[in-house]
């Protein structure tokens, strides 16, 4: 099947270009140390691509405040989805994000929108300095907008709201004099395929208590590889899904540029087996 | 019992004998690779606007002698750092965090310029990290009023007295 060039996503990108452009003029883009933000997942919170991190978005400190936004686009075989999102951190302490995804079912040649809202509190401690590293807690809202699959399917509602608790760590020079960051969140969640399935089903409406996990390398400041693993619930009768893994590398030449190319495995999603593909996203903070 | 293990546990790691050849503080270039890059700090310091102000009005040479002093016995290079430690000289200094991570850029940025390996980097900082919570907030001091009243005569607190002339 042949890909077309999508127009909308590529406006975003060159939106965001622009406002680089911009912000690279710009004085103040936090202070905490480059890459220790994370880039932006496909919640629109930072962490990875598709796991969620201890750390806040962008890099104020307890003085400061900063805002970012990013653009995603995630290719597997018989799906795309684009994500945008903006995020404001306050004094590191509190993040509040909004991130809109567009799922293509490019064999119904359809397509499914969510937005979701998203708190992150840090509750104690700091990455990169504190022993025992950084503790956050998050509650994130979505709402489905396009719920005529998703009910096909048997989901039972077209929104939920996740709740989870992250902590993060960096290991300075712990591999090979290289600094590591290693995360784990526990999310309890009803989402089917992070909620673009909807969420819950006729049979399944509990919560599901689900881990997520990721770790990485630096290679030096400017470059962070790594790999992610995101366990998911299992909602929908006859309609299995499976957890999700990337590998993922990310160059971060500055605090107001973060670029992420991944490669993607998210299994099985709504009967179609195997998709895998890539991810790329672009990250501006100021 | 446990605690008296686990210290000897750090201690017996610490005192592991660090191979010359893998030693931190030949990775920084000695003693005057060290000098070298506390110079370049200094000069990035001051180029700051979020720390220059922190360091203004102090004796910079004697920052320097200290800086470089510390760091050499940091890296377990032999050197004798005669300054007081970090508690004592950031207390009541009101140090944020914004500061504090102006200062570790400033580190990297100037160990970069230095031509210092990525993997020394990170070695440096790994010893330096732990000092952020003596220097980050740091208690304040009592007022002399305050101590007066609560200490009476007794001068607990002689060994805290800030000290002017120690800007870090």
């Amino acid at each position: 099947m042949t890909r077309r060039f999508a127009i909308a996503p590529a406006l975003s990108y060159l939106s965001l270009l622009l406002l680089i452009a911009w912000t690279t003029t710009s004085p103040a883009a936090g202070s905490r140390l480059w890459a220790t933000g994370g880039v932006t997942n496909i919640n629109g919170a930072a962490g990875g691509g598709i796991t969620t991190w201890a750390v806040l978005n962008g890099y104020a400190s307890d003085t400061e405040s900063t805002v970012n936004v990013a653009a995603s686009s995630a290719h597997v075989d018989d799906f795309g989805v684009q994500t945008v999102s903006v995020g404001y951190n306050w004094a590191n302490r509190l993040a509040v994000t909004v991130a809109q995804n567009r799922l293509s079912v490019r064999p119904l040649n359809t397509t499914i929108r969510q937005q979701t809202v998203g708190l992150k509190l840090r509750l104690a401690g700091e990455a990169l300095y504190d022993r025992f590293g950084q503790y956050s807690a998050g509650i994130q809202y979505t709402h489905n907008a396009d719920f005529g699959i998703p009910a096909l399917l048997g989901a039972r509602s077209n929104d939920g709201v996740d709740f989870y608790l992250a902590a993060s760590k960096v290991f300075l020079a712990a591999v090979a004099d290289r600094n590591v960051i290693v995360n784990a969140t526990a999310r309890a969640t009803r989402a089917n395929q992070l909620g673009l399935l909807g969420f819950g089903s006729q049979t399944d409406n509990g919560y599901d208590l689900v881990g997520e996990f990721s770790a990485g390398i630096f290679l030096n400041r400017r470059w962070l590889l790594g790999a992610e693993y995101r366990q998911k619930p299992d909602n929908l009768p006859g309609v299995p899904e499976d957890d999700w893994k990337t590998f993922y590398l990310v160059y971060a030449p500055s605090r107001w540029l973060a670029l992420s190319l991944a490669y993607v495995d998210l299994g099985r999603i709504a009967g179609l087996d195997d998709q895998d593909g890539y991810f790329l996203s672009l990250q501006s903070g100021f | 019992m446990l605690a008296l293990i686990l210290l000897a546990l750090l201690t017996g790691c610490q005192s592991t004998p660090a191979s010359d050849s893998n030693r931190l503080y030949d990775h920084l270039g000695e003693r005057d690779g060290i000098s070298a890059l506390t110079e370049t700090l200094l000069l990035t310091i001051a180029a700051d606007p979020r720390i220059a102000d922190d360091f203004r009005g102090t004796d910079i040479n004697r920052v320097h002698r200290m800086l470089t002093d510390f760091i050499c016995v940091i890296a377990d290079g032999p050197c004798n750092y005669t300054g007081d430690d970090m508690a004592n000289v950031h207390r009541g200094l009101e140090i944020s965090s914004t500061e504090f991570n102006a200062l570790v850029e400033a580190l990297v940025l100037s160990m970069e310029q230095r031509g210092i390996a990525t993997g020394a980097q990170n070695r440096l900082l790994a010893k330096l990290a732990p000092l952020r919570r003596d220097i980050v907030d740091a208690p304040a001091q009592l007022s002399p009023e305050l101590r007066q009243l609560i200490l009476g005569d007794l001068d607990l607190y002689r060994y805290s007295a800030p000290r002017a002339d120690q800007g870090l």
